[in-house]
C-alpha cells in the first residue's frame, strides 16, 4: 500500500518536472529567437547612417530591458502574478494523446501543402491537399469533397489569372522535368 | 459650402456612379473577408483611371474600400484572423465571443457599430471640412510622431498583467519591421543575407502565420467547432442573437459615439488614423468602461463595439490629409491620391475650393457604403454565423488554403510561403507559451510611421520640439493615460489576488 503512495507521488512529481521544463523550453526558445534578433540587429546597425540606426535602436532599447527581466524570472523561477494577455491560448482538455496526434497531423497538412505547392504549383497542390484532407478527415463525400477542390480551382483562374493576371512561381517538378527534355 | 453639397449630391446619384457603387458591392463583401485582400482589386481600378470620368474612378475606389472595411470583422470575430489593416482590435473580444457561441451577437454589435461609427465619422468629416486645414496646421511632425508613439503605446494599455510580454513583444515587432530598405537612407537593414528581405517583411504573411495558421491548428487540435457552448441555442436563434447585438451597441450609445469620434480625429492625422485608431479606442474604452480592466479580453461586448465604431469612423478621417495635403494615410488612400493626379485633379489646397462638390461627395460615398453595406451584412449575419458550427476538419484546410492564396498575394513570391511557416511556428509558441500576439502587429503596422515622424522631427525641430506647446500637450495626455491605466491595472490585480488569496508578484 505504502509503495503504491510512494509509487504515485513520484510519478506525480516526473510528470510535474516535465512539465516545468516543457514550459521552460518554450520560454527559452522564444527568448532566444526575440534576443537573437535584438542583438543582431543592434550588432548591424552599429554599421549604419544614424538615420537608419536611429529607429533600430529604439526598438532594441524598448525591448531588451523586458527581455532581460523576462530572462532574470525564468533564471530565479520567480512566482508570477496571475496575467492577462490579450490573446487567446490553445483550447486543450484531457485527451493529450488525441489532441498531440491531431496537432501532428494538421501540421503536418500544412507542411505537406507547401511543400506541394513548391514542388507542382498553386492549381495542382491547393484544390488536391484541400479536398483530400476534407474527404480523409472531414468525411465529405467524394462529390461534395471534389466541388471544394474545383471551387479552389475556380478562385485560382477566374481571380487570381484573368482578373489579378498573378504571377505564379515556376512548380520544381516542371523545372526538372525541362532540365531533363 | 451648400451648393458644393448640393452639386455632390446631384452628380453621385446620377447612373454611373450609381452602377459602379452596384458593380463594387459584391467585390467589395468578399474581398473585405480576405486577409490583405482590398489593395489587388484598388489597383485594378486604378489601371481605368486614365480613361473613366474622374467621378466614376473615385466613386469605385472610395466605395469600394469603405465597403471592404465594413466586412473586415467576419474573419476577425469568427476566426480570430484581424484585418491587415483594421479589425485587429476585434479579434480581442469578438473571437472568444464567437467560441462561447455568441457569434451573432458579435456581428450584430459589430455591424451596428459600423453603421453608427460611420455616419457619425462621416458627419464629422463634414462639419470638420472647412476648418481642418487650420486644425491640422497646428500639429507638425514631432505631434504626428507623438500621435503615432500613441498608438504603439497602446501595447503597453491593452496587455495588463502582461506588461513585461506585451512590451517584449511590442520591440520585437519594432525590430522586424526594421528589416529591409530603411526608408530615411535607403540602407538595407538585417536582411540575413536574403535578398527577399530587402524589401522588408510584407504584413499579410505575418497576420496569416501568426494568427490564422494557429488559429486553424487550434481548431483541429480542439476538435470541436469554433462555438464550444451554446451551439444549439446559436443555430436556433441565429436572428435573435444578431437584433440582440444591435440592441446591445446601442445600449452602449456612449462609448459608441465616444469610440467614433476618436476614430474620426485620429483618422484625421496623416498616416497614423487608419492603423492605430481602433486600437487607442479600444484601450480608452477598457480603461473607462466600468470592469473594462478584468472583462475585456475575454469576450467583453463593450470591446467590440470600441473598436469596431472606431474602425469605420476611422474612413472618414483618414480622407481629410489625403485629399486636403496630399498625404496618404494608408495604401488605399495612396491609391486614391494616384487616381486623382492621372484624372487630373491635384490633391491640396484646391480640394477645398475649386474640387470642393469632389470633396463632399467622398463623404457621401463613405455614409453611402455604411448605409447600403450594413443592412446587408445585418440580414447575412445569421447565415454566416454558421461558420462557428461548421466541423473544424472541414473548416480548417479551407481556412488554411484560402489564407495560404491570400499571403502569397503579398509579393507574388515563394518566399513569402516561407515567411508564413516561420511565422506560424512562431505563432503556436506564442499562443501556447502565453506570449500575446497582437503587440507585434501593432508595432509593425506603426514602425514606419514612428520611424519617418520621429526622423522628420528631429531634422525639423531638433531638441526646440519640447519647447512646442501642442507637443507638451500630447505628452501630458500621454502620461496622463499611463498613470491613470497602471492605476486601473493595480488596483484590478489586487482585487484579483484579494479574491483569489496569493501575492501579486
Amino acid at each position: 500500500m505504502q509503495s503504491q503512495v510512494n509509487h504515485d507521488r513520484a510519478s506525480r512529481t516526473r510528470e510535474a518536472r516535465r512539465k516545468i521544463s516543457l514550459e521552460l523550453f518554450g520560454e527559452l526558445v522564444l527568448l532566444a529567437v526575440v534576443g537573437g534578433l535584438f542583438v543582431y540587429l543592434f550588432i548591424q546597425s552599429l554599421e549604419w547612417p544614424l538615420g537608419s540606426a536611429l529607429m533600430p535602436w529604439i526598438a532594441v532599447g524598448i525591448g531588451a530591458p523586458f527581455w532581460i527581466y523576462r530572462v532574470l524570472v525564468l533564471l530565479v523561477r520567480a512566482r508570477e502574478a496571475p496575467s492577462q494577455i490579450m490573446d487567446i491560448g490553445f483550447r486543450t482538455g484531457g485527451d493529450p494523446t488525441g489532441e498531440r496526434a491531431r496537432f501532428l497531423r494538421i501540421g503536418l497538412f500544412i507542411l505537406g501543402l507547401y511543400v506541394g505547392i513548391w514542388l507542382f504549383g498553386f492549381h495542382v497542390a491547393l484544390p488536391l491537399g484541400v479536398l483530400l484532407y476534407v474527404r480523409v478527415y472531414g468525411h465529405l463525400s467524394w462529390l461534395a469533397s471534389l466541388s471544394v477542390g474545383l471551387i479552389f480551382l475556380a478562385l485560382l483562374v477566374g481571380v487570381y489569372d484573368r482578373l489579378l493576371n498573378a504571377t505564379w512561381h515556376e512548380p520544381l517538378v516542371r523545372q526538372w522535368f525541362e532540365a531533363l527534355s | 459650402m451648400l451648393e458644393a453639397a448640393i452639386d455632390a449630391a446631384q452628380r453621385l446619384f446620377s447612373p454611373g456612379p450609381l452602377l459602379v457603387m452596384l458593380i463594387m458591392l459584391p467585390i467589395s463583401l468578399i474581398s473585405g473577408m480576405m486577409p490583405g485582400g482590398n489593395l489587388p482589386v484598388a489597383v485594378i481600378v486604378l489601371g481605368f483611371a486614365g480613361y473613366l470620368d474622374p467621378w466614376i474612378t473615385v466613386t469605385a475606389v472610395v466605395f469600394f474600400l469603405a465597403a471592404s472595411d465594413i466586412t473586415e470583422p467576419v474573419p476577425s470575430i469568427l476566426m480570430g484572423i484581424p484585418g491587415a489593416r483594421s479589425a485587429q482590435a476585434t479579434i480581442l473580444d469578438g473571437y472568444p465571443m464567437a467560441q462561447r457561441g455568441e457569434a451573432g451577437i458579435a456581428l450584430g454589435a459589430s455591424y451596428m457599430c459600423t453603421l453608427v461609427g460611420g455616419v457619425i465619422g462621416a458627419i464629422a468629416l463634414l462639419v470638420a471640412l472647412p476648418i481642418s486645414r487650420e486644425l491640422l496646421r497646428l500639429f507638425g511632425s514631432a505631434e504626428f510622431f507623438l500621435l503615432s508613439l500613441l498608438g504603439l503605446l497602446c501595447v503597453a494599455i491593452v496587455s495588463s498583467g502582461a506588461f513585461v510580454k506585451g512590451m517584449l513583444t511590442a520591440g520585437f515587432g519594432l525590430a522586424i519591421a526594421m528589416i529591409g530598405f530603411s526608408p530615411i537612407t535607403g540602407v538595407v537593414r538585417a536582411d540575413f543575407g536574403i535578398e527577399y528581405l530587402w524589401d522588408g517583411v510584407p504584413l499579410v504573411p505575418i497576420v496569416v502565420g501568426l494568427f490564422a495558421l494557429p488559429e486553424a491548428i487550434d481548431l483541429v487540435v480542439a476538435n470541436t467547432p469554433i462555438a464550444r457552448e451554446r451551439l444549439d441555442v446559436m443555430l436556433r436563434e441565429a436572428n435573435r442573437d444578431v437584433y440582440r447585438g444591435m440592441r446591445e451597441a446601442l445600449n452602449h450609445k456612449w462609448l459608441l459615439v465616444r469610440s467614433s469620434l476618436i476614430g474620426t480625429f485620429v483618422g484625421m492625422m496623416p498616416g497614423v488614423g487608419s492603423s492605430g485608431a481602433h486600437w487607442i479606442a479600444y484601450a480608452q474604452a477598457r480603461h473607462t468602461e466600468k470592469g473594462g480592466v478584468e472583462s475585456f479580453g475575454k469576450g467583453d461586448i463593450r470591446g467590440v463595439i470600441a473598436a469596431d465604431s472606431a474602425n469605420n469612423s476611422v474612413d472618414g478621417g483618414t480622407l481629410i490629409p489625403t485629399v486636403v495635403f496630399g498625404i496618404p494615410g494608408s495604401g488605399g488612400m495612396a491609391i486614391l491620391l494616384a487616381i486623382l493626379v492621372i484624372s487630373g485633379v491635384q490633391p491640396g489646397p484646391a480640394m477645398l475650393t475649386q474640387h470642393l462638390d469632389l470633396t463632399v461627395s467622398l463623404v457621401y460615398i463613405v455614409a453611402l457604403a455604411n448605409i447600403i453595406v450594413v443592412p446587408i451584412m445585418l440580414f447575412a449575419a445569421r447565415f454566416i454565423t454558421r461558420i462557428a458550427a461548421v466541423p473544424p476538419n472541414l473548416l480548417a484546410p479551407i481556412v488554411i488554403g484560402v489564407v495560404t492564396l491570400a499571403a502569397y498575394q503579398a509579393t507574388y513570391s515563394i518566399e513569402d510561403l516561407v515567411l508564413v511557416l516561420a511565422f506560424a511556428v512562431l505563432g503556436v509558441f506564442m499562443k501556447r507559451y502565453g506570449w500575446p500576439r497582437p503587440p507585434i502587429l501593432i508595432a509593425v503596422v506603426l514602425a514606419e510611421i514612428v520611424e519617418k515622424y520621429l526622423w522628420l522631427s528631429v531634422n525639423t525641430y531638433g531638441l526646440s520640439m519640447f519647447l512646442r506647446p501642442q507637443f507638451l500637450g500630447i505628452i501630458a495626455v500621454m502620461l496622463l493615460v499611463m498613470i491613470v491605466s497602471f492605476r486601473i491595472q493595480a488596483g484590478a490585480k489586487r482585487a484579483w489576488a484579494e479574491s483569489s488569496g496569493t501575492t501579486p508578484a
